[in-house]
């Protein structure tokens, strides 16, 4: 597919809210992996994150309808991910008994994890740009992206392998890939502060 | 091979990072079933808001009930009210205005249990998967109704 009819996630939130299963099946696959790394985020078990996943997007689907700014998916499934896991948060601290004993429970910072603690958040703020302009990748670049992170690392024959192209034309495209995900709203404001 | 600027390189070692923290061991299962849940989802039924959840009220007040065993959700549209008592597997409800009236159970992996309200819009109902979420579709004479997802009991 071009360049000019890659559909933008934009038009994919268009394409879905007019009833489009292919559409909804690709929004799905390109922000569930935010969703997850922002449930790890708040530390929730495997099991928590999946919960939150599915039911951020089943409210997505419920209101669908009333979303006015198609382009303002990405943030509100950010915000809804983050709500949903303070909910569950929630739930959990009040179902554990309360111990007066015990000072620092919970979610208080004592003085000596404080610096581990602002380190990990600048962290997640990096991952969560990242993962939010890599969902607005196609397929294509998302692919091969994946395939050059892979971990253990693969060599470039094997990359040639998988994705069928040729191994000459790997570098070029994987030069053409970063800048499109440099030039995604969210990692060029990540960019942009790390200057 | 073509090397990368140091910029590409940070790119790549911040993605490398990213998507190691959206691994989770189910993520196709994850992304199947929100895929799903799309061809489930029907616009034609009224939209049940949820005004009352009892787990919510518990936040608010700032109290910890360690023996939180049932909980009490509200469901509000122009045609129906609905209040559920999900306790465990089981689920009490009523609709109100009384009468009868057909209840489809749904959860999020599609399955789906149908129960009858009685003449005072009562009706119980048994979920097979108590901790994930779940909604309610009622119908009756002139009017149907669909509930938003709300979860099940949570184990502690």
């Amino acid at each position: 597919m071009s360049e000019a009819e890659r559909p933008g996630v934009a038009q994919l939130v268009r394409s879905a809210m007019g009833g489009s299963r292919d559409a909804w099946d690709q929004l799905v696959e390109r922000f569930t992996p935010l969703m997850i790394a922002t449930a790890h985020r708040y530390r929730l078990s495997d099991h928590d994150a999946a919960d939150v996943a599915q039911t951020v997007w089943l409210h997505l689907i419920e209101h669908l309808g009333e979303l006015r700014e198609p382009a303002a998916l990405p943030g509100w499934l950010a915000s809804t991910t983050r709500h949903e896991c303070s909910r569950l948060l929630g739930r959990r601290a009040r179902q554990r008994p309360y111990d007066p004993l015990i000072p620092f429970e919970g979610d208080q910072v004592t003085p000596d994890i404080a610096g581990d603690v602002a380190e990990d958040l600048e962290r997640f703020d990096r991952q969560e740009a990242m993962l939010a302009g890599f969902a607005e990748l196609s397929d294509s670049d998302r692919r091969l992206l994946v395939l050059l992170v892979a971990d253990p690392p693969l060599t470039y024959l094997e990359i040639s392998e998988r994705l069928q192209i040729p191994i000459g034309s790997i570098g070029p495209t994987r030069g053409r890939a970063l800048k499109r995900l440099r030039a995604t709203a969210p990692v060029s404001r990540l960019v942009e502060s790390d200057k | 091979m073509d090397p990368m600027t140091p910029e590409e390189e940070r790119l790549l070692s911040d993605l490398r990072d990213a998507l190691l923290a959206a691994q989770h061991p189910q993520a196709e299962l994850i992304i199947a079933n929100a895929q799903d849940a799309f061809s489930y989802a029907t616009l034609e039924d009224e939209l049940a808001h949820l005004v009352y959840d009892s787990a919510l009220e518990n936040d608010l007040v700032g109290t910890v009930r360690a023996a939180d065993t049932s909980r009490m959700v509200i469901f509000e549209c122009q045609a129906l009210t609905m209040e559920l008592e999900i306790r465990g597997r089981d689920i009490v409800g009523q609709i109100g205005p009384p009468g009868p009236a057909t209840v489809i159970v749904e959860t999020s992996d599609g399955a789906m249990a149908e129960v009858h309200a009685d003449d005072l819009g009562c009706f119980t109902a048994r979920v097979s998967e108590p901790t994930g979420p779940l909604r309610f579709r009622v119908s009756r004479p002139g009017s149907s109704a669909i509930t938003e997802w709300t979860y099940g009991q949570r184990p502690s």
